[in-house]
């Protein structure tokens, strides 16, 4: 466990194989290329194909993907600085991530933090202890507290500007860009596109869909010679070079290209989705509480439970109760509880869970039973031995508890989950910012810690951990 | 609260050792009728502490419930939708559970059990 396994990619790849296998899918991720997506490639398309991949639940958006070409002149020359020390490199890091174009592109901050973190890792190689590691999380935290000053003065400090002549070059390259694209690609991707159109636009003249009024949505990654305005509007006129009678418009527009430059790699799909595939899942009236998960993240959890039929699945700090709740409809054949302590997130959880059943016995379909209780997840009112499955999302100590409570409040809650699983089968799969106290925890001769990564979670550096347990204590 | 999960739930007070599971049930069951699963039923079948679901069945007055399971319950349809009459489709909306042996009451409104334990009883 020298690496410190971060994203979520494997388990779109996963759930995309495994709902697609009929249809013999080809999946690719390379994170290095494309962080936060996966490539896919069927050997065939129709409708029916569209309507099994809007029930995914790992995934947000889908893309007709085009392909990939390299605009050369569109990177800032980067300042010379062949420095091998470990403190300029995350200096340096810092400094691309202030510089980025679209600050909010989390793809690019996984894959500056990824590298810092391979250096870090590949000094410590020979060292297997795990208090290396915990001293690696906490030292990172202590360099964020940079100040907001402090890293603008810093990017000022290293920032170099594009002469007229790079940026004339870049633009000018970026005007002719969708022509570099091959003509089968392009046809392919409007193929696809257009059998979205026709089924979920309800476009139906095939004339008006060999001409669509498009809008170019780019993102970036990188320092580029250009901002992303120019990049936008440079990319939606080499569009209209390429087809001449295709016209842009940033409001009626019936086709979404997006762009996304990853350095010098420009990579084009045309959006086959209106909204988020995963959130469509759940009930958009659902009650949410003040830190409720994302259902995408809930999936993630349970599938690594791997609930087998007829199991016990307790969230002791159910909140609003997304995680059973999903439980309930994805993997149906378990029996679940949803338990917290405060009372209002306890009667939303009722109300999510009475939501859900009562369409069920509309619709004549199934969902597996889900309790709800009101308990404190110190102590819990099942028998020693008795749970299969816990799986929580457990206090982070920013919005819900506090850090200094944490300390007091994770090794009772991980005693009384122990108590309550069953020896060697029983598994727990926490999320949670407080690494450290579960690292502290898996330590002990009571857990085996079975796997762990981190994934982004609103900026945060958030730990998935999934621990067996080895006996009681 | 589903007959199912009182079969699971048990009482966790400090020093509440032997006789805390099955908890007494109170309350008037309620009929909400959903989609039968045989597959989810067989398998639950074997989870079943079947004392303790006879027990909960006597509290509340559920008459439905045969004196002992048939032979190879699993494969047994007409069993199986009889069971998840009782266990899924019978809720207790207002009521009780209560402890055999340190008689802690534990209410049970809107069909929420309220399991929370006070400050002397951990």
């Amino acid at each position: 466990m020298n690496w410190v396994e971060k994203g979520l990619e494997w388990i779109a790849a996963e759930e995309l194989k495994m709902k697609l296998k009929e249809e013999k899918v080809q999946v690719y991720v390379d994170k290095n290329e494309l962080p936060g997506r996966v490539l896919f490639s069927l050997q065939q398309w129709n409708p029916s194909i569209l309507f099994l991949l809007k029930k995914l639940q790992t995934i947000e958006h889908l893309f007709a993907y085009v392909g990939k070409i390299t605009l050369n002149h569109s990177l800032l020359p980067s300042p010379s600085s062949s420095s091998s020390s470990l403190k300029d490199s995350i200096n340096k890091n810092d400094n691309n991530n202030d510089n980025n174009n679209d600050p909010r592109d989390d793809s690019e901050v996984q894959v500056k933090e990824t590298e810092v973190e391979k250096q870090i890792l590949n000094e410590q190689k020979e060292e297997k202890d795990q208090n290396e590691e915990r001293k690696r999380i906490n030292s990172k935290d202590k360099k964020r507290k940079r100040t907001k000053q402090e890293r603008k003065e810093h990017s000022k400090q290293i920032r170099i500007e594009a002469t007229p002549e790079q940026r004339s070059l870049g633009l000018d390259q970026l005007e002719s860009a969708a022509s570099l694209f091959k003509e089968d690609d392009w046809e392919n991707a409007m193929k696809i596109w257009k059998t979205f159109a026709q089924v979920t636009k309800g476009i139906k003249n095939l004339e008006l869909l060999g001409s669509p009024i498009f809008r170019i949505t780019a993102k970036s990654a990188g320092n580029h010679v250009f901002n992303s305005i120019e990049l936008g509007q440079r990319l939606a006129d080499s569009v209209v070079k390429r087809c001449p009678s295709w016209r842009p418009s940033a409001k009626q527009f019936e086709l979404e290209i997006s762009a996304y430059l990853r350095f010098d790699v420009l990579h084009l799909g045309f959006s086959v989705t209106d909204t988020s595939v995963s959130l469509s899942q759940v009930d958009p009236k659902r009650n949410l509480g003040v830190t409720a998960l994302k259902p995408a993240i809930a999936y993630t959890m349970l599938h690594m439970a791997k609930i087998e039929p007829g199991e016990i699945v307790v969230d002791p700090m159910a909140g609003c109760g997304t995680i059973p709740q999903l439980g309930s409809s994805n993997f149906p054949l378990a029996i679940y509880f949803a338990g917290d302590v405060s009372d209002i997130a306890v009667e939303k959880s009722q109300q999510n869970q009475m939501e859900m059943d009562t369409k069920s016995a509309q619709n004549k379909t199934w969902n597996a039973p889900c309790q709800v209780v009101k308990w404190n997840g110190k102590r819990l009112p099942f028998a020693s031995d008795s749970v299969d499955v816990i799986a929580t999302d457990m206090p982070f100590g920013k919005r819900i508890g506090s850090k200094e409570g944490n300390v007091e409040l994770y090794p009772a809650i991980l005693r009384e989950f122990n108590r309550v699983l069953k020896p060697t089968t029983g598994r727990a799969v926490i999320l949670t910012q407080e690494s450290r106290l579960i690292f502290n925890q898996a330590s002990t001769d009571s857990w085996k810690l079975n796997r762990y990564f981190t994934i982004n979670q609103g900026g945060l550096d958030v730990f998935l951990f999934l621990l067996f347990k080895h006996k009681n204590e | 609260m589903r007959i199912l999960s009182h079969n699971m739930l048990m009482c966790n007070v400090k020093g509440c050792g032997a006789g805390n599971f099955p908890l007494r049930l109170a309350g008037t069951p309620v009929q909400n009728e959903s989609e039968f699963n045989q597959e989810f039923m067989s398998h639950m079948y074997s989870k079943l502490d079947w004392p303790a679901l006879k027990q909960a069945c006597g509290d509340v007055g559920i008459t439905t419930l045969p004196e002992e399971p048939p032979a190879n319950p699993e494969g047994n349809q007409e069993f199986l939708k009889t069971l998840h009459d009782i266990i899924i489709d019978t809720h207790i909306q207002q009521g009780s559970l209560t402890c055999n042996n340190c008689k802690r009451v534990y209410p049970i409104n809107n069909g929420i059990p309220n399991m929370l334990l006070n400050e002397n009883e951990v």
